[in-house]
């Protein structure tokens, strides 16, 4: 079973490898046409709730001295 | 920077990349309801990331499934490419038509020359469609829709349902209304480029169908589309004469395929030889009603004879009367003085006849060879395996038919 911990770091490999490929591919300053339509701010939403995530699970592994 | 107006090779990746994050945070969701994990504001975060990424897939997916193709099962991105810069330029220039005339090579040439020669591409894109004119029309250069066609429908690579799909679609194309020459934007047309157009497609045809000729009539049924149907096509390819020699000279071949694999059942075995008879009388009286050059023929089915891969190791076939050119002497004899033209069609369509049941004997006889049916250790085939290869040779080229011919030419000169 994961702890927090695990977890956190699970989430934040996600953020800086798969998030981050896709917000280079939906970078909407390199893109017009069809693209344009994909949201990049959606995508930095993502990211910021998946931080929030790593944040939440750090601070619950913290609190109980794991 | 790179400003780019479209990349479906980058919307291709941008969907997979979205897909796989999704299922990658799923996974984690799934983490997060369980033990020591179960937090549930670290649940509701979750579910929400995998909501946004959804929309967000949904969203390029979209894009991709954009109104001409249906790219949503399709991963190449050669493919992918190519056929959504085709939906992409068809849809926002309706002017493609026009093109084609120009003397130069089109947008939609150097598009469909990418996957024209990969038979699964060639036929992806064209079942994909829901708007074939482009497919037909659309290129300056005819040899790239002839590679097009002949490699989505090659008989060696294509099922017979996917043919019949693709070939029911391209000759309604060409021989039926188009009412979407109406909905393009007027633009200047070479008129005489236009017409040379249509006649390499017409020419071409012949070539695309010659191999899947009998499942215009007798075969109709494997396409679900009726003999009437299929004869009425079959007659419009026919009438352009180089159609005609191509679905001549494929007529051999195509016969030797469908009689190789007969089904086990002897009813069913019978049934299909008759009905592939059928096919044969139909393709050769259309092709004598056409103005081919009949006296290419009989070469043409003497090369198919030669290239049958026989199993026999070197015993006669039977019965050893059947050989070309041996099958015409006493109708010649009688119609000899009738008027040229006339005879000399009518008695290559014999000749035709006689040189495909000894095409039609040959395959029967490998497949009952290939099945068991008859036993290579013995010289003579059984009664059962004689008669049926009796009545594939009597149901294509018969002393009947021979004497209508003669009764036909008789009257029309008397």
């Amino acid at each position: 079973m994961s702890t927090p911990l695990q977890l956190a770091v699970r989430i934040q490999d996600t953020i800086d490898q798969q998030i981050r490929e896709i917000s280079r591919l939906s970078d909407s300053d390199t893109w017009v046409g069809p693209v344009a339509l994909i949201s990049h701010i959606e995508i930095m939403r993502v990211k910021s709730l998946l931080s929030s995530c790593v944040d939440l699970l750090r601070a619950h592994h913290d609190s109980s001295g794991l | 920077m790179t400003r780019l107006a479209c990349n479906p090779e980058r919307l291709a990746l941008l969907a997979r990349r979205i897909h796989i994050a999704q299922g990658e945070i799923s996974l984690q969701l799934r983490l997060a309801e369980i033990g020591d994990l179960a937090m549930p504001e670290i649940r509701s975060l979750l579910q929400r990331a995998v909501s946004l990424l959804e929309s967000q897939e949904e969203r390029v997916r979209r894009i991709l499934n954009s109104s001409f193709l249906n790219l949503s099962e399709s991963y190449s991105l050669m493919f992918n490419s190519s056929a959504y810069l085709l939906n992409r330029w068809v849809t926002h220039h309706p002017g493609w038509w026009s093109d084609a005339t120009h003397g130069e090579t089109t947008e939609i040439d150097i598009l469909i020359a990418k996957v024209a020669e990969n038979p699964l591409d060639a036929g992806r894109l064209i079942d994909s469609t829901s708007f074939l004119a482009p497919l037909i029309y659309g290129c300056h250069d005819t040899e790239v829709v002839r590679k097009l066609w002949l490699s989505a429908t090659d008989p060696r690579t294509t099922s017979v349902t996917a043919a019949g799909q693709r070939m029911t679609r391209l000759v309604e194309e060409v021989f039926g209304d188009h009412e979407w020459r109406d909905g393009i934007a007027p633009t200047w047309v070479d008129i005489h480029e236009l017409k040379q157009i249509r006649q390499e497609i017409r020419d071409l045809l012949g070539e695309v169908v010659a191999p899947w000729q009998l499942q215009f009539t007798g075969l109709a049924h494997e396409w679900r589309w009726s003999a009437e149907t299929g004869i009425h096509y079959l007659k419009k390819i026919a009438e352009a004469e180089n159609a005609a020699v191509a679905v001549s000279q494929g007529l051999g071949p195509a016969l030797y395929r469908n009689l190789s694999d007969l089904p086990d059942d002897s009813s069913d075995r019978l049934q299909r030889i008759n009905s592939i008879a059928f096919a044969v009388g139909a393709s050769t009286e259309l092709l004598r009603n056409s103005k081919v050059r009949q006296a290419d023929m009989d070469s043409d089915h003497l090369s198919t004879l030669l290239t049958i891969p026989t199993l026999l190791s070197l015993k006669l076939p039977w019965p050893t009367s059947l050989l070309i050119g041996k099958s015409n002497s006493y109708v010649v004899n009688l119609l000899d003085r009738a008027p040229e033209v006339r005879v000399n069609s009518a008695l290559h369509m014999l000749q035709h006849r006689s040189a495909l049941a000894s095409i039609a004997f040959m395959a029967v006889f490998n497949s009952a060879l290939t099945s068991g049916r008859i036993d290579e250790s013995n010289v003579q085939p059984s009664p059962d395996v004689q008669l049926e290869l009796q009545h594939t040779v009597d149901m294509i080229d018969n002393p009947t038919a021979r004497g209508q011919v003669l009764a036909d030419l008789s009257d029309e000169n008397s």
